[in-house]
């Protein structure tokens, strides 16, 4: 089968490449590993951060270049490729325009600021994070029952801005968030004759005479790229070894689905390209083992939700707290440290610790306030609790008692937690107000945490998404975009949204690239 | 094309280790140097008829259906190998987009020689051999501008950050190591990192700051023969990797 583009993956970074491709009038098709459409794409929050947009500017919102760059100069924490940070900025905003003109709905969301608003300059509060208005899931005919959708319907309305209940949505089958971003892109891709093949692994890539020229399938097939192979196949979460290598974090789980195994980086590595690691990731998040979820994705994340929440603190073995809890991201650095003089990590294993008020007026696990799975592990005091996973009784409770008194006067001296974390939970109304709490009445509570990361590192591309080799030259016909490719152009994160604007963005510009070439 | 049995790329411990090995089990080999070997392994090639050949720095793997059989050089001269090809040209501590991309600690200076560039990572890895990345990798130094390495133990002397406080065990290297890669969430910087040692002697006190310096951590997966892996686990045929810039796969 020949095409000009071959695109592996239909996560947003894929069906966004399509929907360009077919707008430059290339035929594209867009291959798929699993049964169902949309990949990680369908499971996030749908949030497409764009700097220094023209629908901001209509809404009298100030935002500039600069202030832009500014932001990125902190976000990145010194991880970043400038040509590419440069790239992103500057065409984001021409490719939400772009995208909107294609006919996916992307409206701003109300009143998200960015996560490091008050610590970094050029942070806005408001006016640069978008998600999709509600998707009629009837306009996808048959396609619809091919979409990959998250359990629950959470996901049906859009963030922070009142369409209809949950209830109506499930009733209208409207779909909003991650999947309704994708719903929207398969849409405006079906529309343009893209061809999008399901259950179809991408095994190696076809080269000749130097130039990638199209993918092998698993199951034999030969899929021609006459102009390009995009890349859009994802990270590499759920590969152990890559992982490892990549997060530098002792045990670090995935909320990925099995199929998010690094294979474009692989394929990619075996003809030549590069890979680069972003070192100190931030978008490294805390859960715990839920029982009840399905095996294959079974931490549930608590990073803006328990781990926020009043009446609680994170502990290490030492049973010292290490972190501000309620920012995931100054977390993420205190869980690499590593200590030189035993030769293990510091703060992992850790804990959440926390008392009966946090139960009545949280609760954890999946059943929401006032409930606790029976799992948990509990102690009438905090020495029994201590002993019960294994720590100091004495400094437990020293820890706990110093805590206690950060919450009297207001002022967390050890470690700066504030009352009000950024917090998506605010918007999509899950979990209470984040803020501090004592930790004094019994019973007593501890689960054991558990560490997962949205990788960052991936394969080295430049800006207009080539896929570079070993001496930092592209390599001809192959291009990565979204989690396939290092994301030097946002270093060590996290700010919401930019890991599908960045998808969205490259994938033009790599199309822009094709089509030049 | 010069043709050989087996190519040895690099003239250091690892390279001569190897050519030797090779040539006692009488595989006519040749060992290319893009620098100049010491007097001492001129002298053991030569005594053991290996051809050394200086001022060659290789730049790319010839392969031929999948194998790895020869090796272009910069000047655009061709080797071939007719049964495998030896990278052995240690780290890539003088190179320095290599090292920011592999490397967690930064401003890193290099104690190697200006040599150190990588090329047999970025040959290995361009063919499709697997990165094996060492996290932690404690093999850290502190070093003064002029490249000298600093007694951190010294007496009468203490290592600070920029805010004056003390982060490690001076004594204990490793706590030292590790503790320069302490990053910071909230400032995004390393928290002790630029440091410095204060020291006094008879002529006073000082204030010297300190640069790591690092071994490299990133290698070419091999197995127990020193077999090449590629990212699906399997050996790349024709080429095997050697000292520094090979690492046992996990």
């Amino acid at each position: 089968m020949t095409s000009d583009v071959v695109i592996v993956g239909s996560g947003i970074g894929g069906l966004a490449a399509a929907i360009a491709a077919a707008e430059y009038g290339l035929r594209a098709v867009v291959i798929e590993r699993a049964r169902r459409v949309g990949g990680s794409t369908s499971h996030s929050y749908g949030g497409v951060w764009v700097a220094n947009n023209d629908v901001a500017r209509a809404n009298g919102i100030a935002d500039s270049r600069e202030a832009a760059m500014q932001y990125m100069e902190y976000v990145g924490g010194g991880q970043t490729d400038p040509a590419r940070v440069s790239a992103f900025i500057d065409a984001a905003p021409r490719a939400l325009a772009f995208y909107q003109r294609a006919g996916i709905q992307l409206e701003l969301t109300p009143s998200l600021r960015d996560h490091f608003y008050g610590t970094a300059e050029g942070a806005i509060a408001d006016g640069r994070h978008f998600d999709v208005a509600p998707f009629s899931g009837a306009s996808l005919g048959p396609w619809r029952s091919r979409l990959e959708t998250p359990d629950g319907d959470g996901w049906r309305t859009p963030l922070g801005r009142h369409f209809s209940t949950q209830a109506e949505a499930r009733e209208r089958d409207e779909l909003a968030q991650g999947a309704g971003l994708i719903a929207y892109a398969l849409r405006c891709a079906l529309d343009r004759g893209v061809e999008v093949l399901l259950e179809t692994a991408a095994e190696k890539l076809i080269v000749r005479n130097g130039r990638v020229l199209g993918v092998r399938t698993a199951d034999g097939r030969e899929l021609i790229g006459e102009r390009g192979v995009v890349l859009a196949s994802g990270g590499f979460e759920s590969d152990t070894t890559l992982s490892q290598m990549s997060e530098n974090l002792p045990e670090c789980r995935s909320v990925h689905s099995s199929a998010i195994a690094g294979d474009g980086l692989r394929m990619a590595a075996e003809a030549g390209a590069a890979i680069r690691i972003i070192h100190n990731n931030l978008a490294v998040l805390l859960g715990y083992d839920e029982p009840a979820l399905p095996a294959e994705r079974n931490i549930r994340v608590i990073a803006n939700k328990e781990l926020v929440a009043p009446h609680g603190i994170v502990v290490n073995r030492a049973g010292e707290r290490f972190g501000n809890e309620g920012s995931f991201q100054n977390f993420a650095a205190a869980l690499r440290v590593f200590d030189g003089r035993t030769r293990q990590s510091r703060n992992l294993p850790c804990w959440l610790v926390f008392d009966r008020q946090f139960v009545t007026r949280s609760g954890f696990g999946l059943a929401g306030p006032g409930t606790l799975p029976d799992w948990v592990v509990r102690g009438g005091t905090i020495g029994e609790l201590a002993r019960r996973i294994g720590i100091s009784a004495d400094q437990l409770a020293a820890t706990v008692a110093r805590f206690n008194t950060f919450v009297e006067s207001g002022e967390d001296r050890d470690f700066g937690r504030v009352g009000k974390a950024w917090s998506l939970a605010q918007l999509t109304g899950v979990g209470p107000n984040p803020g501090l709490g004592t930790v004094e009445l019994p019973p007593f509570y501890a689960v054991p945490l558990v560490t997962t990361a949205m990788g960052a590192s991936g394969l080295a591309a430049d800006p207009a998404a080539r896929v570079l080799d070993w001496w930092d030259e592209p390599l001809p016909g192959l291009y990565a975009v979204g989690n396939a490719a290092a994301h030097d152009e946002y270093g060590v994160g996290y700010q919401a949204g930019q890991s599908l604007s960045s998808a969205m963005t490259f994938a033009l510009l790599a199309v822009e690239s094709i089509a030049a070439g | 094309m010069n043709a050989c049995e087996v190519l040895v790329v690099g003239a250091g411990r690892a390279g001569l280790a190897a050519a030797l090995a090779t040539v006692e089990r009488g595989l006519e080999t040749i060992v290319l140097e893009k620098a100049t070997a010491t007097a001492a392994v001129q002298q053991t090639l030569r005594e053991s008829n290996v051809t050394l050949l200086s001022g060659c720095r290789a730049s790319r793997l010839i392969v031929e259906s999948g194998r790895v059989v020869g090796i272009t050089l910069a000047d655009g001269r061709a080797f071939s190998a007719r049964e495998r090809v030896v990278l052995a040209t240690g780290g890539y501590e003088s190179d320095p987009v290599l090292t920011r991309r592999f490397e967690d600690v930064p401003n890193l200076v290099s104690l190697y020689p200006p040599s150190a560039t990588g090329d047999g990572l970025r040959m290995g890895g361009s063919v499709g051999g697997r990165i094996q990345l060492e996290r932690n990798n404690l093999n850290i130094r502190l070093v003064d501008e002029h490249g000298a390495i600093v007694d951190v133990a010294r007496p009468n002397s203490k290592i600070v950050n920029r805010f004056g406080q003390r982060f490690a065990n001076e004594a204990a290297p490793a706590e030292l190591a590790a503790a320069l890669r302490v990053f910071d969430g909230r400032t995004r910087t390393f928290t002790n990192l630029p440091c410095w040692q204060l020291f006094e002697d008879a002529a006073g006190s000082h204030k010297l700051e300190l640069h790591p310096s690092i071994a490299s951590s990133a290698r070419l997966a091999t197995d127990s023969d020193a077999r090449v892996l590629n990212w699906y686990g399997q050996a790349i045929p024709g080429l095997y990797a050697a000292g520094r810039l090979a690492s046992i796969a996990h």
